[in-house]
């Protein structure tokens, strides 16, 4: 993938490029708002991570540039996590954003998430198959033997998240990292109740496993009954 | 219970009307009472003498007087009774004392037609009370002898005069207290209404709503208070932006160079370090994320934060209990059967039981059960949180200590969200190796609710 990486902190805009290439990404990077706005029309990037906070412009006028030129989809990566002000730049066009601190993993996991969305493969291709278990991510439909779940929407990509690594052992901070966006570790109580949550919904229990089995210390296995 | 102002108002001015009218009033009684009497005794006076100057009219045929007394006692006039000089009476019948008192006054001694014009002396009017009343009598002299003509005023009437008279004055002192009344309420309305919408506006503006303008109206003192309410409010919006911008930057300056770090750490060799590296990087951002959320309070929960304890308790146990379930705890869940509204942000709430709750999951075996109970006291709430784990220590309510080996930030999220309600946070029922196993947080009752 060609990432274009708008960040004017240079410390932050070497790990980052250092990371993504490590995780397979072609990275340009832009230091300055007018050189990003330049460097969308040259170089037509299939993602832009952008920063808000710019020396010369304001990042949501880069975002504006880039809904213009219909460019490819717009990764906001801000320090600011007030939540009207995500709300205010999804409304403007953002296809998704990540609040700082970030490892360059999850910044990774949201630019496959955000081309998926973007370009879905066809639909026999996309949907997950595990035993009776079916998920469709773009249409967000998940099903067990046929019968619709009931899933609220961190379950669901919880779940979708073991689908896609079905038949391994996940750890709870990879989850934490790709369902929660948060790279640190002291919310693995978080992940264990929705996972509790979700062996409710496929009908079993800790005790007594079909789908989902709990590897003590390292984390949780998907894995057709 | 508070008089409102306009009651206030109407009733000053109603009481001085009233004290008015009576001082005015007490004076026009009196006065009205001592005419009647007069009034009534001159008419009796007229009536007398009338009946007395016939009788003197020696050329008058006696036969004549019967008629002529009847057509005096036919007018709104004291009744008149003729007592000749042979004892026969003429006239309005009296009642048998009255004319015991009648004939004890003597008349004067009169002559014949001194001045020869055929019609005999008549004397002044005699004026005695009776019982049930007065009597005037005129005498005269007739060719039989002395008569007199007697005109009695009873009490009655002068009192059924005087009671038409009463009520008059009484309708008018009600007119006055009337009009007092409808002035009152006038004034009262004009200075209350500004008043109560510039309340109103105090009220939406305790509720959240800062754009909540009182208009600026009434007496001046009264649109005083708007213009200032306005500027408090306006001066709250500011602080408000104020606070919001000053964590937004807090966020920034924080954030950023935490990310340049996490980056760089990727960066290294993945071994024993970079995961302790890794693992100090996580306890930072932790506290950092929490640190910012305590920050934000003020812009997070407004001018009025309040929620229904009840419902957040029952959400979030209810949230946690799959997860208390697999690890085979048994939770119990005490609530009361009504909503209890605190002065608490629903978010701050349901951070500290989910502090509270992990604590208990992420520091005690499984199947070590816990138990939540809320409780309705006289302030506001009282949640109690007890566990039958190893305890924490006492040191564990002091701010900043560590509870059960993590970095005490859990029970400073719920100290922090009791202390906001202005309520407080405690440990109770310490063992013998002074470990505390339950977690009291009293919150106080929203005011407005």
């Amino acid at each position: 993938m060609r990432v274009l990486l708008v960040e004017d902190d240079p410390a932050i805009r070497s790990g980052l490029v250092r990371g993504l290439a490590e995780h397979g990404h072609v990275v340009l990077s832009a230091s300055t708002g007018a050189q990003a706005i330049a460097m969308l029309s040259e170089d037509r990037p299939d993602v832009t991570i952008l920063d808000l906070g710019l020396p010369d412009l304001d990042g949501s006028h880069v975002l504006e540039m880039a809904k213009v030129l219909k460019s490819a989809p717009v990764i906001v990566a801000t320090a600011r996590d007030d939540e009207r002000e995500m709300i205010r730049l999804l409304n403007a066009g953002a296809d998704d954003y990540l609040v700082k601190p970030f490892s360059a993993a999850q910044m990774d996991a949201r630019i496959r998430a955000v081309l998926r969305r973007v370009a879905p493969p066809e639909t026999e291709d996309r949907v997950l198959a595990v035993g009776g278990l079916r998920l469709d991510p773009v249409a967000r439909e998940a099903s067990l033997d046929g019968e619709a779940l009931d899933l609220t929407r961190k379950e669901f990509d919880l779940l979708q998240a073991l689908m896609q690594h079905a038949g391994e052992v996940v750890t709870k901070r990879a989850l934490l990292a790709e369902v929660w966006q948060q790279p640190w570790g002291g919310a693995d109580r978080t992940v264990d109740v929705h996972l509790s949550w979700l062996r409710r919904k496929l009908g079993e229990t800790a005790a007594k496993p079909r789908y989902l089995a709990s590897v003590r210390g390292v984390g949780v296995k998907l894995t057709a009954p | 219970m508070r008089s409102t102002l306009r009651a206030r108002i109407i009733a000053l001015a109603v009481g001085t009307a009233l004290l008015v009218t009576l001082l005015a009033a007490v004076p026009i009684l009196i006065l009205l009472h001592a005419q009647a009497h007069a009034e009534a005794d001159q008419r009796a006076t007229y009536a007398a003498q009338s009946a007395a100057d016939y009788l003197s009219a020696s050329r008058q045929k006696a036969d004549l007087l019967a008629p002529y007394v009847a057509r005096l006692n036919g007018r709104d006039d004291p009744p008149v009774t003729v007592i000749l000089a042979d004892g026969r009476t003429v006239g309005a019948r009296l009642d048998a004392d009255v004319a015991d008192a009648v004939h004890d006054v003597t008349g004067p001694h009169l002559d014949a037609d001194r001045d020869k014009d055929t019609l005999h002396e008549v004397s002044t009017p005699y004026t005695t009370d009776v019982p049930g009343g007065r009597v005037v009598q005129v005498f005269t002299r007739t060719p039989e002898g002395s008569a007199r003509a007697v005109a009695l005023v009873t009490d009655s009437s002068v009192r059924s005069r005087l009671a038409q008279e009463y009520a008059g004055v009484g309708l008018v002192a009600v007119a006055l207290l009337l009009v007092a009344w409808a002035a009152a309420e006038v004034t009262g309305s004009r200075l209350v209404r500004p008043l109560s919408r510039t309340a109103r506006t105090a009220v939406a503006l305790r509720d959240g709503d800062l754009s909540a303008r009182a208009a600026v109206e009434g007496p001046e003192e009264v649109a005083a208070v708007a213009i200032e309410l306005n500027a408090l409010a306006a001066r709250i919006g500011e602080l408000l932006t104020q606070e919001r911008e000053a964590t937004a930057d807090l966020s920034h300056r924080l954030r950023t160079p935490l990310t340049s770090v996490r980056l760089a750490v990727d960066g290294l060799p993945d071994d024993a370090r970079r995961a302790e590296v890794e693992a100090g990087l996580d306890r930072l951002e932790r506290t950092l994320t929490q640190v910012i959320r305590a920050a934000r309070r003020g812009v997070r929960e407004g001018v009025h934060p309040r929620c229904d304890a009840t419902a957040v308790v029952a959400d979030r146990v209810g949230f946690w209990r799959p997860l208390a379930e697999d690890q085979g705890r048994r939770v119990t869940l005490t609530l009361p059967d009504r909503p209890i509204w605190v002065r608490s942000a629903v978010d701050d709430l349901e951070a500290a039981l989910d502090a509270l709750i992990e604590n208990v999951i992420a520091h005690t075996g499984d199947g070590t059960d816990f138990a939540v109970a809320l409780q309705a006291t006289a302030e506001g709430a009282e949640l109690r949180f007890t566990d039958e784990g190893p305890g924490l220590p006492r040191e564990a309510a002091t701010r900043g200590c560590s509870d059960r080996g993590s970095s005490g930030l859990g029970l400073d999220i719920v100290r922090s969200a009791a202390e906001a309600t202005g309520g407080s946070f405690g440990l109770e029922e310490i063992d013998a190796h002074g470990r505390a196993h339950a977690v009291v947080l009293r919150l106080l009752r929203d005011g407005s609710s």
